[in-house]
């Protein structure tokens, strides 16, 4: 029992310090059809003191892009609107127009907060890209996005552990 | 045996048949039968051995025969018939003077001055009486003959002083009252009847041994040569031809406004003509022009086009064999369409290197009646937003350099003015200066590649 609870703790644990980069951009794919992909993403700023005020993100050369929304507050290149003539092809450049955290009355990305509303149709299935993250304070960070874990990749993770918990507190128990 | 038996009806068939079609005349017994116009042998001569040509020069001394200037001709008048012959108004010398009929270079008949008349009276006039002869005006004898030499034929015709060409020379007699005769088939002149119905038979002289019915006199300046001028329509980008448009050329130059020489009436024009469907001048007369200034004035509607052509062009040749080809030509602006200049797309790059990252969007244009649109540029390292407020200019060097003018604010501040260099290539290039409203430069990207995305100039 004190193995597995000590294995659970170490797992967590390594976990927790391999999720906190400075910041952090999840997303939720879905598929329009016709080849194409939107991505939702959210970004975290994972700093204690610090605002995030832009977000690159980068894309394969060949990829078309077309900004479908943005967060209240932020703007971007390209622009929010259908795709140009000719389209724009690997990266959104996004950016916060009012500087500081919302409790002040800007529309950074504030220390420990999120901020989802950054969706983009793509061209292509890109899962996985770099980022870029502007802070107002430090120096810009690099990253790569991630999906957003789905809930039942969390239960099936979770309830691997229950039960190998289990399992093992009936050995314990069997050995008395 | 039946082959012999056809054989000889079919030759007797053809014979048969023949002797009926001479039978009708639809063969001629004697087909060399041939009448005589009349007994009179009437001829002209161009008296100058030496000038088989008949060629003369316009430029020489009227007064030094040496310098084959004068133009002699004869005319002889021959009764060949063997009989009297009754004319009704009678050969004089006059008659065979007005015998003559001669065309200028040009087709026009030239007139003899009215005093010609009055030069010849070596010869019995007719007499008449109410418009008709009393009596025959003369009777020429079975070895009549008479002649007329014209020493200078330009002593009657001056033009051929001035105008070089060919001449064409015919004579004609009217009012022969002759005898009709025939030549026999052993080509005898036999004499038929004194037919009174041959009063207005016409003699036509012949042409020295030849028997030509005209004689060709050709006056050449030194040096000349034909006009050969094509109309065209230009418009920058087409050359089509102009069909239908009337041209003069006038000798010398001009100095007047075309319009003025083209409508004036004391101004006699060397050559007149219209352009045809391939834009060539056809000319009234196609006459040679002696080496000279010369203007062509041509009239579209109400555009007048004047081109000089003078000595030094090529074209003139000796003796008039050159040929002088220009061509005129009505320019035409093409109409000022107003081009639409559009430049937009996004892209990024690092101005500094490093990692601060400049991003930029526009879309701006020339479509509207005054240049309109966005551009907006960041530069991350300073956290600059510079956002136009308005675009004054944009303008093209090339059909891949632009450059964007206007206003704007940083950080939604200010009132800045900008100008941005694009360029539309492979890569994509982009620089921008930021000024402050005093005019100092607040900030500043030289023209470099972009690192990603797309900018175009679109020029409509």
């Amino acid at each position: 029992m004190i193995i597995t609870i000590y294995l659970l703790c170490f797992i967590l644990c390594s976990g927790l310090v391999w999720a906190i980069p400075m910041a952090d951009v999840r997303y939720i794919e879905q598929e329009l059809g016709s080849g194409k992909f939107q991505y939702d993403y959210i970004v975290s700023n994972n700093t204690p003191d610090d605002d995030i005020w832009a977000v690159f993100f980068s894309y394969d050369i060949s990829v078309e892009v077309e900004v479908f929304s943005l967060p209240d507050g932020w703007i971007s290149d390209p622009p929010i609107g259908p795709p140009t003539d000719p389209p724009i092809t690997g990266f959104v450049f996004t950016q916060s127009l009012i500087m500081g955290a919302p409790s002040i009355g800007g529309t950074d990305i504030g220390p420990g907060m999120s901020l989802e509303g950054f969706s983009f149709i793509l061209s292509d299935q890109v899962g996985n890209t770099d980022f870029a993250a502007y802070f107002s304070l430090s120096e810009p960070i690099d990253g790569v996005t991630a999906p957003v874990p789905e809930p039942a990749t969390i239960i099936l993770l979770s309830s691997g552990i229950l039960g190998m918990g289990v399992m093992g507190r009936k050995k314990m128990r069997k050995k008395k | 045996m039946n082959r012999k038996f056809y054989a000889r009806f079919e030759i007797r068939s053809f014979l048969i048949t023949l002797l009926f079609l001479f039978g009708i005349g639809v063969v001629p017994w004697n087909s060399t039968h041939a009448q005589e116009a009349s007994g009179l042998n009437f001829k002209m001569y161009g008296s100058d051995p030496n000038n088989t040509q008949n060629a003369y020069t316009l430029e020489s001394d009227p007064k030094d025969p040496d310098k084959n200037y004068v133009i002699k001709l004869i005319l002889v008048l021959k009764n060949i018939s063997g009989q009297q012959i009754y004319t009704k108004s009678g050969f004089s010398n006059v008659e065979l003077l007005r015998a003559l009929k001669i065309t200028d270079p040009c087709g026009n008949p030239l007139e003899l001055p009215p005093d010609a008349e009055n030069l010849a009276l070596d010869a019995p006039m007719p007499r008449f009486k109410g418009g008709r002869a009393l009596v025959p005006a003369e009777i020429l004898g079975a070895n009549f003959v008479r002649s007329l030499t014209i020493d200078d034929l330009r002593q009657w015709f001056p033009v051929m002083y001035e105008l070089p060409g060919e001449y064409k020379i015919a004579a004609q007699l009217k009012g022969a009252r002759f005898f009709v005769t025939e030549v026999d088939s052993r080509g005898v002149l036999q004499a038929v009847a004194n037919h009174r119905s041959n009063w207005f038979g016409i003699i036509e002289a012949k042409v020295g041994l030849d028997a030509k019915p005209q004689l060709s006199i050709l006056i050449l300046p030194v040096s000349g040569g034909r006009l050969k001028i094509r109309l065209e329509k230009e418009d920058g980008q087409t050359t089509q031809p102009l069909f239908g448009v009337p041209v003069k050329a006038i000798a010398g130059s001009i100095t007047e406004d075309p319009a003025n020489v083209w409508e004036a009436t004391d101004i006699e024009p060397v050559l007149t003509g219209t352009s045809g469907i391939s834009g060539e001048v056809k000319w009234e007369c196609n006459k040679c022009l002696p080496q000279g200034t010369y203007t062509i004035l041509a009239k579209q509607q109400d555009k007048y086009q004047t081109l000089e052509v003078t000595e030094s062009n090529s074209g003139w040749g000796e003796k008039c064999s050159g040929l002088i080809e220009q061509t005129v030509a009505f320019v035409e602006e093409p109409p000022v369409v107003e081009k639409i200049i559009k430049v937009s797309g996004s892209a990024y790059n690092y101005p500094e290197g490093g990692r601060y990252l400049a991003s930029y969007s526009m879309d701006v244009s020339t479509a509207g009646s005054s240049p309109a649109g966005l551009l907006r540029y960041s530069y991350t390292k300073t956290r600059m937003i510079f956002a136009s407020t308005e675009i004054t200019e944009v303008s093209i060097s090339d059909e891949n350099s632009a450059s964007i003018k206007g206003k704007g604010t940083v950080n939604r501040v200010g009132n800045y003015t900008f100008e941005a260099f694009v360029f539309d290539g492979s890569p994509d290039q982009f620089g921008i200066t930021i000024k402050t409203p005093q005019g100092d430069i607040y900030y500043s990207a030289e023209p470099m590649n972009i690192s990603g995305g797309n900018l175009q100039i679109t020029i409509e």
